[in-house]
């Protein structure tokens, strides 16, 4: 090797061959898929099968510059530190995976990029910016958050997303865009966040290096300080459960409720004081409101299934598995720890939303709303705040579900299994975004025929999940049956009425088969509660507990 | 017939193609200090492992108390008490916290006992586990381990990269256990001193295989260390079929062996060679003698 | 054994005196670190060779004749010390010293053996 800078390249590129070829294979493949696709329809948009291979090459070259080696404090990668002995300074460090991804990723967007702008959307050198400020924020956000544990995925998630829609903020109506949504000012504003966003990493990596002297440890003393404040539990416990619950809950419990408030303080609330005026606006900002907890419970649930919460490891710690107790109790904390989250969650949610709507809340749509379900079921307002309470109640068990129905697969200890489901979860997400899947129930709805056979499979799919839980739950001890099998009937029985107040709202607004779509929302609310999973996961548990 | 503690029989456990545990069958008496030896990777930890239902058994049995620690886990774990080699306690835990939560799960827990070993140990209660030292967590553990008195305390490398104050709060704990009636101890160190010390029943791992396990007593009776004299230094090392060692060069040479199957002034006589020493070998002999091979 | 020795040498110098009750097993094992079963015994071995008795339900008590032995190790002092000022005078070092008198003690040892065994 003849130089430093040579010698870190190498190991980059040596560490993750198979990956790069994987992505040069995906390029040729989609490239190939696209010239036979535009040979047929010529002039047409790329189509989707090219698009999710592009995104699938671009992800997987995300992850081969996830620059980092494990090892750390909780378990997740953090910065090589073996690398703080070699004879480089800090920025020599820094700097080559940055540029070595910003390039990596620009030669990636040209061998693309015949295919991606085909549709005009958005013109190739801001694009190319973007591209390359994210790589930077990346890069950043998994050097700097590395003591967040396995929430800094969440954190990356939110930076994708943002990134993403940046991107596609100058394309928003109205046309022509204010000087603020031009192409230009925005890639200003992104490539001057990239610069800072070096500036950090380069400080953080050098600070961790020599140790960072008396400064580092005030700036970590914020976060201890909130740490220190817990309060010591200085009662003995009544039972081993209570003792586990207050372990697990101690680890992990406030983290969506924490996250939920931090989200809607720093997102939300400023921006229902911008938006204070319009009233279409607020509708929706509260929507989005209400749907925080369960999107935000999807990224937790999915740390929160595995049996360390902030470790990436997926093997149960010799500290909880040689205590004296069941896989079945351990379980059922983890469900009991979920579901105390996901009520604190909306409690916060409920809180900030009284908090906004009583003061500068532009309650115009949520009136009418208010006035038309009032009007509908009788003019009882009653009514109206029974409604208001299902949604709480639905979107408190949406939440618990989304945080508990991964547990089968994280407690496994199978890694393959476990990055399946996860994978299987991304997936979904992306094809969502891809495939443009607001327009389903417009397309769905447009034609009524439509329905049948989503109702079908939708039945097919209760039988089998109802067969599958009676399998799953044989195993298990009844008390634990018949607790589980109380809240699952609460929160079937709350599905169901909200589903059906749902429809009884809907029905008046859609030219529909009501009666399928009812059938339809009755089997969507009998599936939403996780039944075989949670019945599978003491067994999964036992399974890593007891490796064989 | 003295009672059995923990029974293993013809236990394999493979990794891959490596054999971790090669048919090993044993068995710890009640009221014994049982120590386990062997080199790094010999298979202690995952022997140990099993006793603690955390390996299932791929052949063979494993019982503690008569049960199957896998399928009778909470039984089980509920009269042992562990110290693992690195302790993963959870960092974030208060001293204090750690053991009113280890309290709730063991009945038998003896609040006094416990602050009597934390004053001992100087642990205050109000520290935060991840600002220990090593040997500070390593006495927790212990503590949790032993406050709840229980009818086995396993003990899996406890003094590995610890200061000698805390290996003799360790030996001590050991010691404790043991006259108090009817409690076992089982450890496994490669620390011979310390083992030579404190144990009653010795049983050494080898690449997965039992070379011995009896009373440490009759292992040191058994091994003798046999020094020959030749007058004419033989061209190769002396044959001896029997023995478990030889050793040696030029015109001296060693052989460790069991006493029981070699007299040693035959030995002698038959090599042509002077009998200069014939003694009980000590435990580090034993043990670099069985490990050779 | 070193207990036993130690034992021994500790009665014999009078720092345990006759009629005097040793620690309990349980107290020697824990102070010293060692096995109970170790120190069971050690105060066996001392027991057949007579220095101690077991008294049942109170212990273990230095044997009276004991006190005799203190006496003899005191007059054997003053003759080791004219023995080693004589090797001393002979400029021979202190490993050499222990080795004579361990060649010597060894050769008295096996003709020790050796009487028993013709007997």
């Amino acid at each position: 090797m003849r130089s430093p800078t040579i010698a870190l390249l190498w190991e980059i590129w040596r560490r993750h061959w198979s990956t790069v070829a994987v992505i040069g294979g995906l390029t040729v493949v989609g490239r190939l898929v696209d010239v036979l696709e535009s040979r047929r329809n010529a002039g047409a948009e790329s189509s989707p099968l090219t698009t999710l291979l592009a995104m699938v090459a671009f992800l997987l070259l995300v992850a081969v510059f996830n620059y980092t080696e494990s090892g750390g404090v909780r378990g997740v990668g953090q910065f090589p530190r073996r690398l703080f002995t070699l004879p480089v300074t800090s920025l020599h460090l820094v700097a080559v995976p940055m540029l070595a991804g910003i390039t990596s990723i620009e030669l990636l967007y040209l061998l693309w990029m015949e295919p991606l702008s085909r549709d005009g959307s958005a013109r190739a050198p801001f694009v190319a910016i973007l591209l390359a400020a994210f790589v930077v924020f990346y890069l950043c956000a998994l050097w700097t958050l590395e003591r967040a544990g396995s929430l800094r995925l969440v954190m990356l998630g939110v930076i994708a997303i943002a990134v993403f829609a940046i991107g596609i903020l100058p394309s928003f109506p109205p046309n022509p865009p204010p000087w603020w949504r031009l192409e230009i000012a925005l890639a200003g504003l992104v490539a001057g966040l990239a610069v800072i966003a070096f500036l950090l990493a380069w400080r953080h990596v050098a600070r961790l290096r020599d140790g960072g002297g008396r400064s580092a440890h005030r700036a970590g003393s914020l976060f201890n300080w909130i740490v220190e404040a817990t309060p010591t539990r200085r009662t003995a416990f009544a039972n081993p459960a209570a003792a586990h619950f207050w372990f697990e809950w101690r680890s992990s419990g406030m983290v969506l409720p924490a996250l939920v408030g931090g989200v809607l303080l720093v997102v939300v609330i400023p921006m229902s004081w911008l938006m204070r005026s319009n009233a279409g606006d607020t509708f929706r900002l509260l929507l989005a409101a209400l749907a925080a907890p369960v999107v935000l419970a999807v990224p937790v649930g999915i740390a929160f299934s595995k049996p360390t919460f902030w470790s990436e490891d997926l093997a149960v710690p010799a500290f909880v598995a040689a205590l004296p107790l069941s896989s079945e109790d351990l379980v059922a904390t983890k469900v009991r720890v979920a579901a105390m989250s996901a009520v604190l969650s909306w409690l916060v949610v409920l809180v900030l939303l009284t908090v906004w709507l009583s003061s500068w809340g532009n309650l115009d749509a949520l009136s009418l709303l208010a006035l038309q379900l009032w009007a509908f079921h009788g003019q009882s307002v009653a009514a109206v705040y029974g409604i208001a309470v299902l949604v709480a109640f639905a979107g408190m068990f949406l939440t618990w579900r989304f945080l508990v129905s991964r547990l089968w697969s994280g407690l496994s200890g199978r890694r393959p299994l476990f990055v399946a489901s996860v994978v299987a979860i991304v997936v979904l997400v992306i094809a969502g975004l891809v495939f443009d899947a607001d327009r389903l129930p417009g397309w769905l709805l447009d034609d009524p025929a439509r329905l049948a056979p989503v109702v079908w499979i939708a039945a097919i799919a209760v039988i089998a999940k109802y067969w599958i839980a009676a399998y799953a739950w044989r195993v298990v001890t009844p008390r634990y049956l018949r607790v589980y099998l109380l809240i699952w009937l609460a929160g079937t029985a709350s599905f169901l009425a909200f589903g059906i107040v749902v429809w009884g709202v809907v029905r008046i607004y859609l030219p529909v088969d009501v009666d399928r779509l009812r059938s339809l929302v009755i089997l969507v609310a009998l599936l939403a509660v996780p039944l075989a999973r949670v019945g599978l996961a003491p067994a999964s548990l036992t399974h890593n507990r007891h490796r064989s | 017939m003295p009672e059995t503690v923990a029974a293993v029989s013809h236990l394999t456990r493979s990794f891959g193609a490596k054999k971790a545990l090669n048919e090993v069958s044993l068995s710890v008496p009640k009221g014994a200090v049982f120590g386990l030896v062997g080199e790094n990777g010999a298979g202690k930890s995952t022997l140990i492992k099993h006793l603690l239902g955390l390996w299932r058994a791929e052949t063979g049995s494993v019982r503690v108390f008569g049960l199957d620690p896998v399928s009778d886990t909470v039984a089980v774990l509920g009269r042992i008490g562990y110290l693992s080699e690195e302790p993963d306690l959870p960092g974030w835990m208060r001293v204090g916290e750690l053991l009113r939560y280890t309290q709730a799960f063991y009945p038998r827990w003896d609040t006094a006992y416990a602050e009597q070993l934390r004053d001992r140990f100087a642990l205050d209660p109000e520290a935060r586990i991840k600002t220990l030292s090593k040997g500070q967590r390593a006495r927790l553990g212990l503590l949790a381990a032993e406050a709840h008195r229980p009818d086995l305390l396993i003990l899996d490398e406890p003094s590995s990269g610890l200061d000698p104050i805390v290996r003799r709060d360790i030996l001590e704990a050991i010691i404790r256990s043991v006259t108090d009636e009817g409690r076992t101890v089982l450890f496994s160190s490669h620390l011979l001193d310390e083992v030579d010390r404190v144990s009653d029943h010795l049983a050494m791992l080898h690449r997965g295989t039992l070379r011995f396990c009896a009373p440490l007593e009759d292992i040191k009776a058994r091994h003798r260390r046999i020094s020959l004299h030749f007058e004419r230094p033989p061209a190769e090392p002396p044959n001896v079929s029997a023995a478990i060692r030889v050793d040696g060069a030029g015109r001296e040479w060693t052989v460790i062996c069991d006493a029981g199957r070699i007299h040693a002034a035959a030995l002698a006589q038959h090599l042509g060679a002077t009998l200069v020493e014939d003694t009980a070998a000590s435990l580090d002999e034993i043990f670099v003698a069985h490990a050779a091979h | 054994m070193q207990l036993v020795e130690r034992l021994k040498h500790s009665i014999a110098t009078g720092a345990i005196k006759a009629g005097e009750q040793l620690p309990s097993v349980r107290k020697m094992a824990e102070d010293l670190l060692i096995n109970p079963n170790t120190v069971v015994r050690a105060y066996r071995d001392l027991e057949s060779e007579g220095i101690v008795e077991l008294r049942h339900g109170s212990g273990v008590f230095v044997r009276e004749s004991v006190e005799a032995r203190a006496d003899v190790m005191r007059k054997a002092e003053p003759i080791m010390r004219s023995a080693l000022d004589r090797l001393e005078s002979l400029d021979l070092r202190e490993d050499e010293i222990r080795r004579v008198m361990e060649n010597e003690l060894g050769l008295r040892r096996a003709a020790k053996e050796a009487r028993k065994r013709r007997a």
